[in-house]
This record gives C-alpha cells, sequence and structure tokens, in this order.
C-alpha cells in the first residue's frame, strides 16, 4: 500500500480521466443525436428513390436493364472491399470489430481465388488495415456529422468510381460498415454494393400493370434509368455513411460511460484506501502517545 | 378556382418545402415544363436550374436545384434533389464564386469526356443558383 500522498495523487489522476471522459460521453451522446437526425432525414428521400428504380426497372427493355454499366455483372475475379470505420479512437471495440468483420470476408474470398482490393475510410481503417500487414489503394477521411454535403459527394464519387473505372477493373463492390441498431449495439456488416441486384430492382414493390400504364415518362424509361440508377447508388453510398457515422458515436458513447464508470469505481476504491491508510496513521500515532504516556507513569 | 395540388420538395438533407400550390415549372432534361391541377400522372428527370411554383396563397417561390426528379399522379407531385436551396437561402456572393470556379474549371484540359460532362453540369448548378439567388434581390 502507498504512502498516503501517494494515494492522493492518484485518486487525483482518476478524477480527472473521469472529468475527461465524462465530457466525451457527453460530446458523442450530442453527436449521436445528430447523426440519427440526419438518418432520419435522409429516409423519405432513400425510400422515394427506392421507390422509383422499382417502379422504372420493370418498364425499360430487361437487355437494357441487364447492360446498364451499374447492373452488370463482370467476369474478372477481382473485388473492392470498402473498410468504413471511424478517425478517431476513443470507441470501444467498434473499428476492431468492423475490421474483424472485413478480414473475415477477405480470407473467404480469396480462398475462393479471388483478389481484394482495399481501401480504408477513416483514418481507423487505415492504420488498423496496415497493422494487419495489408496494404489499402486508397483512403479517404470519414465525414463527420456536421460535415458539408461536398465533403460527403467526395467520398460518394470515390466509392462510386471504384465501379466505373476502366483500369484494373473490379466485378464487385463491397462495403464493410457498422450498421446502428442502438446507442449500445452496432451489427458490422460486409453488404455487396455494386453491382446492383437487378431482381432486386425488378422485383420487390409490386406495381400493378395499370398503374405503370398511366404515368408518362420524360424521358423514356430506359434513359430515366440512366438519371435514375447513379442517383440510386450515390444514395446507397450516402446510407452507408450515415449508418457508420450513428454507430460509431453510439459505440464512442458506451465506450466512455463505461470509462467513467470504472473510472468512478476507481476513485471509490483509492478513497477506501486512502482513508484506511489514514486512520492507520492516527493510530500509530495514538499508540504512540498512549505508549509514552504509560512509560511515564510507570516511573 | 384554380384547383391545386401537393407538393414535397426531398433532398437528402432534409424536406425543403411541403405545401398545396396552384402551378409549377420545372427545368427538365427536354426542356422546362410546367403541372396544373389534374395533370396527367408524370415522371421526369429534371436537369439543373431554376424550379418555380405559386402556392395556394398565392405566393411566387424560387428554388435552385442540381438535378433530380419530379414525379406528379392523383395531385400529389414530389420533387427529389440532390441540392435545392430557396432564392432567400442562397449566398449570392458565394453563388457567383463558385460559378465564376466553375467557369475556370471547365477551361481547363482534360482527356475523360466523364470529366468534361461532371465540370459543365457544376457550371451549370453555379449558374442556377446564381440565377435563383437574383431573384431574390428584386
Amino acid at each position: 500500500m502507498g504512502s498516503l500522498r501517494d494515494i492522493r495523487r492518484q485518486i487525483g489522476t482518476v478524477k480527472s480521466i473521469a472529468k475527461i471522459t465524462t465530457a466525451m460521453k457527453m460530446v458523442a451522446a450530442a453527436k449521436l443525436r445528430r447523426a440519427q437526425d440526419r438518418v432520419n432525414a435522409a429516409r423519405p428521400y432513400a425510400d422515394k428513390m427506392r421507390e422509383l428504380v422499382h417502379r422504372v426497372a420493370p418498364l425499360a427493355p430487361a437487355e437494357v436493364v441487364a447492360r446498364h454499366a451499374l447492373l452488370m455483372p463482370r467476369e474478372e475475379q477481382r473485388l473492392a472491399l470498402v473498410v468504413i470505420a471511424s478517425e478517431r479512437g476513443m470507441c470501444g471495440s467498434y473499428n476492431h470489430n468492423i475490421l474483424r468483420h472485413a478480414m473475415r470476408f477477405v480470407a473467404e474470398r480469396e480462398a475462393a481465388g479471388w483478389s481484394v482490393e482495399l481501401v480504408a475510410v477513416g483514418r481507423r481503417a487505415e492504420t488498423g488495415l496496415k497493422a494487419l500487414g495489408r496494404t489499402t489503394t486508397a483512403f479517404y477521411p470519414m465525414p463527420d456529422v456536421g460535415a458539408s454535403a461536398a465533403e460527403v459527394r467526395v467520398v460518394q464519387q470515390a466509392i462510386v468510381d471504384l465501379y466505373k473505372r476502366d483500369e484494373a477493373p473490379v466485378s464487385e463492390v463491397w462495403v464493410a460498415y457498422a450498421e446502428f441498431i442502438n446507442a449500445v449495439n452496432q451489427a458490422p456488416r460486409v453488404d455487396r454494393f455494386l453491382p446492383i441486384e437487378a431482381a432486386g430492382l425488378t422485383g420487390g414493390a409490386d406495381f400493378s400493370g395499370d398503374t405503370r400504364l398511366e404515368f408518362e415518362f420524360a424521358p423514356d424509361p430506359e434513359h430515366l434509368l440512366d438519371t435514375l440508377l447513379p442517383k440510386f447508388v450515390d444514395n446507397q453510398v450516402l446510407h452507408y455513411l450515415l449508418e457508420a457515422t450513428a454507430s460509431e458515436y453510439g459505440a464512442r458513447m458506451t465506450a466512455m460511460s463505461t470509462a467513467s464508470d470504472n473510472a468512478n469505481d476507481m476513485i471509490g476504491s483509492l478513497t477506501l484506501q486512502y482513508n484506511r491508510a489514514r486512520q492507520d496513521a492516527i493510530t500509530r500515532e495514538l499508540m504512540d502517545i498512549v505508549g509514552g504516556a504509560s512509560a511515564l507513569a510507570g516511573e | 378556382m384554380a384547383g391545386y395540388f401537393s407538393l414535397d420538395i426531398i433532398t437528402p438533407e432534409r424536406v425543403v418545402y411541403t405545401g398545396a400550390v396552384v402551378s409549377l415549372q420545372a427545368p427538365g432534361l427536354d426542356g422546362l415544363f410546367g403541372v396544373l391541377h389534374n395533370r396527367a400522372p408524370l415522371l421526369a428527370a429534371l436537369g439543373p436550374g431554376q424550379v418555380s411554383f405559386v402556392t395556394r396563397e398565392d405566393e411566387n417561390l424560387y428554388l435552385a436545384i442540381s438535378g433530380g426528379l419530379f414525379e406528379v399522379a392523383n395531385n400529389r407531385a414530389m420533387l427529389l434533389a440532390e441540392e435545392a436551396a430557396f432564392a432567400n437561402e442562397i449566398d449570392l456572393p458565394a453563388a457567383e464564386a463558385r460559378l465564376e470556379a466553375a467557369i475556370a474549371a471547365r477551361g481547363a484540359l482534360s482527356s475523360s469526356e466523364a470529366e468534361l460532362d461532371a465540370r459543365q453540369t457544376e457550371v451549370e448548378i453555379a449558374e442556377a443558383w446564381v440565377k435563383v439567388g437574383q431573384t431574390a434581390r428584386h
């Protein structure tokens, strides 16, 4: 057991740590709220967009839909995996979980003879993949909650371009991110992003024949699809990014809340230790005095 | 009495407008088109430009959009745009700066057709913002 002064110093340190983690928890909670607002604000647009795609895709000639650049399956056994993690640490096992899921997916695909290209979004994805001995072909900072539409668009564009570029073409683009379930629960997932499942476009939503016929299209469904699909795809990326942001702040809030609890527990046990040590010292002094006094009385 | 229809304008960031309107003009890919009460169902792709509409309260509103989609059926209209701003929300000097930058960027050399298209679109978007921003002054 340390001296009184050591214990007191330790209590001081833990208290200031608790103060910091509590503040970080508050910040994370506020940002989580904003991130959730963004997710909710984006929903009407995303829903409508999906509905429109489902309405228009069945009307374009099937072979045109199949030939659309964003729907076409390709031959190459090459895929790109975009790993979306956070910019900074202090968010518990958030990044670790995403990386673990991503690497499990990579291992499976590589065992099946695919070559995998990795793209990192968020500094922690970059450093995490490096630490696992992987190289990334590109890195983009994770846009924060308050990021402007332009900042988000850079990342959006980069991810969509992975599929569109001509050199070293990939036949699939996958995204590893954490789906937001609630503040304490985030589910890491690896989803196929491109090509879009043509079956998912034409099936799914049920629009009966007569509603289709009523509509006038400008331009015709085939060309409308050229406008619609890229927007749909952009919006999907936005969805991944918003989910990831909400998950990140949820994870951070939980981590910081646990850290604050632990710090408070530690303050409790250190205070107990301190009081005990103080009582020991007092008892020892009393013993000395009593011993001295009785020695004098015995004379 | 002129009939009206409901209009929702939505971007990925927010719901920009919800209300009843009497008429609307929007920049279709093939040119400007107008919509009135009882319009036959239509689904149209929009280019960058100005959307103007008259509300039921007889107010003229101008909106700059970066391109999007417009759907109307059964007197319910919905406009989806990636970016949209009302005339009074536009910061005119910033919009003019953006236009200048876009025009300068368009002048630069590039071998990629997609790149050139993207720059042209950016110029058109910036032009729409400036144009709509100027209407706020009058």
